[in-house]
């Protein structure tokens, strides 16, 4: 402690390494005690952290006051377990993946079998859409669309909106929560795919939504309007 | 040899090979104070040019004070922080706090006002864990401030000694979505609730300033002084839904 009570730089540099290594929980009680209720430690710490926070722990090696000998865990899981895990579930999809396909080609060789002879032209019309067929239709449903994507992320007229997620161009799911500021205005959500197609639209006066429904893999954009003026217009990707 | 044990062999044996290793680390630190404009940008060089000098200057202190339970580039870190704030304090033209504030691109101005507070989220769960023992009570009262539900682990965490019955009171109030009321009328049923489990006697007023005096302290500290953005009250409550709910992109509470 310094002359005036408060953390000296070697226990504030202390709690910053702590902070970055998610070791709070490990520092002196008193050290913490004090954070706790100190404004002035709790700024000057933070002013730390800001500058380490996106250091490279791995390239640091062990920390001295918290060790770091141990073996780096995630809940108690060794990572070479984990490594081990993600690598078996690799292969048992694998397998199930290519078990499957070879199915689909047996049961394809046997339909094809029992169908009757047709000419060249009629057989080319049936029987399963090709991955070449399927890569096209999602690579379509991918490219970008020129007027929206002038209007992705710009601010219009409409005052009184903000907008804090998803962010523009992530993925998003069925689960993802769309969520802005309309100071209680009404809205109307709306999400329209590349092609300008309205997937779903919605008039809310709530500041969250999400969609439950989840579109066809491909790209989409989300509109807000309010009061009849388009306010905002975001875009994300569905895997 | 580890990368701090081999700092510490330089700080004693090499000061100057220290110095020059922790160059991009000095930099980094002056880029913090040209951000929060403590600093201005045309004096970026002369700043550095300081650190080097204080540190070589000061060395025989530094291998002194120095104990080794901090990372000694965190502690150098810190060093350079107090070289960079005492040339900032000597300057004969210190910019004012106001004149900062208003210098500040506002960050509701921006459209990607959204991409800010996610970066801010991690800064701010660091903010929360400065709260230490204090921080499963405040998270409750933040809750309540945010109109989030409160689970019985939350009453539990922030009231380990409280009896069952006063616990089970609050949830089966705010365990439910009770986002309609206002904000004057949530800790109006709130407080007897929050008295039984504190063993306090509280009005509804006293936790209203309570908590405002909370968030206004989570805002200079996410914001720094001199501030270096500009979130507000309304962005602390994005933050406080994002710890526990997280849709922002980063880790969530657990």
């Amino acid at each position: 402690m310094t002359d005036d009570m408060h953390l000296n730089d070697e226990d504030i540099a202390l709690f910053a390494d702590a902070l970055k290594l998610k070791k709070t929980r490990d520092l002196p009680a008193s050290l913490v005690e004090h954070v706790a209720d100190c404004r002035t430690c709790k700024a000057q710490i933070l002013q730390i952290y800001r500058i380490i926070e996106n250091q490279d722990e791995r390239s640091l090696g062990p920390h001295p006051f918290f060790h770091g000998t141990k073996e780096p865990t995630h809940r108690g899981v060794p990572i070479l377990y984990r490594i081990a895990a993600m690598l078996a579930l690799a292969v048992g999809v694998g397998g199930l993946l290519y078990y499957l396909s070879t199915r689909s080609g047996q049961e394809t060789a046997q339909t094809a079998a029992q169908r009757p002879i047709t000419s060249p032209q009629t057989d080319s019309s049936r029987g399963a859409v090709s991955p070449d067929d399927s890569h096209r239709a999602l690579a379509e449903n991918l490219v970008p669309n020129a007027d929206l994507e002038n209007l992705v992320g710009m601010r219009t007229r409409s005052e009184g909106i903000r907008v804090f997620s998803p962010l523009n161009g992530g993925s998003c799911d069925a689960a993802t929560l769309f969520r802005w500021q309309s100071a209680g205005k009404t809205v109307q959500f709306r999400v329209v795919n590349n092609k300008g197609v309205e997937v779903f639209r919605k008039e809310t006066s709530a500041s969250r939504l999400r969609l439950g429904k989840i579109p066809q893999p491909g790209l989409y954009y989300w509109m807000l309007r309010t009061n009849g003026e388009l306010a905002y217009v975001g875009k994300f990707f569905v895997k | 040899m580890n990368d701090n044990e081999e700092d510490v062999r330089l700080l004693h044996e090499h000061p100057d090979a220290l110095l020059v290793k922790y160059h991009e680390l000095f930099k980094m630190t002056v880029m913090e104070f040209v951000r929060s404009k403590l600093v201005r940008v045309d004096e970026y060089d002369e700043v550095l040019q300081t650190i080097y000098l204080e540190m070589l200057e000061n060395l025989p202190t530094i291998r002194r004070n120095y104990d080794g339970r901090a990372r000694l580039r965190t502690y150098v870190t810190k060093l350079a922080t107090n070289s960079c704030l005492k040339f900032a304090r000597d300057r004969k033209d210190h910019i004012g706090l106001e004149a900062v504030k208003k210098s500040h691109h506002s960050a509701s101005d921006s459209a990607s006002h959204g991409a800010l507070l996610s970066e801010a989220a991690d800064l701010f769960h660091a903010t929360l864990e400065l709260f230490g023992p204090r921080l499963p009570r405040i998270l409750v009262l933040l809750k309540l401030y945010c109109k989030l539900t409160i689970s019985m682990d939350d009453v539990s965490a922030a009231y380990p000694g409280a009896g069952p019955r006063a616990a089970a009171n609050l949830v089966k109030r705010f365990g439910s979505d009770y986002s309609g009321l206002k904000e004057k009328i949530i800790l109006e049923k709130a407080a007897p609730f929050l008295n039984a489990l504190e063993g306090t006697r509280l009005t509804a007023e006293s936790y209203r300033r309570t908590i405002n005096m909370l968030v206004r302290e989570m805002c200079v500290l996410l914001n720094g002084n001199p501030p270096a953005s500009s979130f507000d009250y309304d962005d602390i409550k994005i933050l406080v839904e994002d710890f526990f709910y997280p849709f922002l992109g980063r880790r969530g509470y657990k």
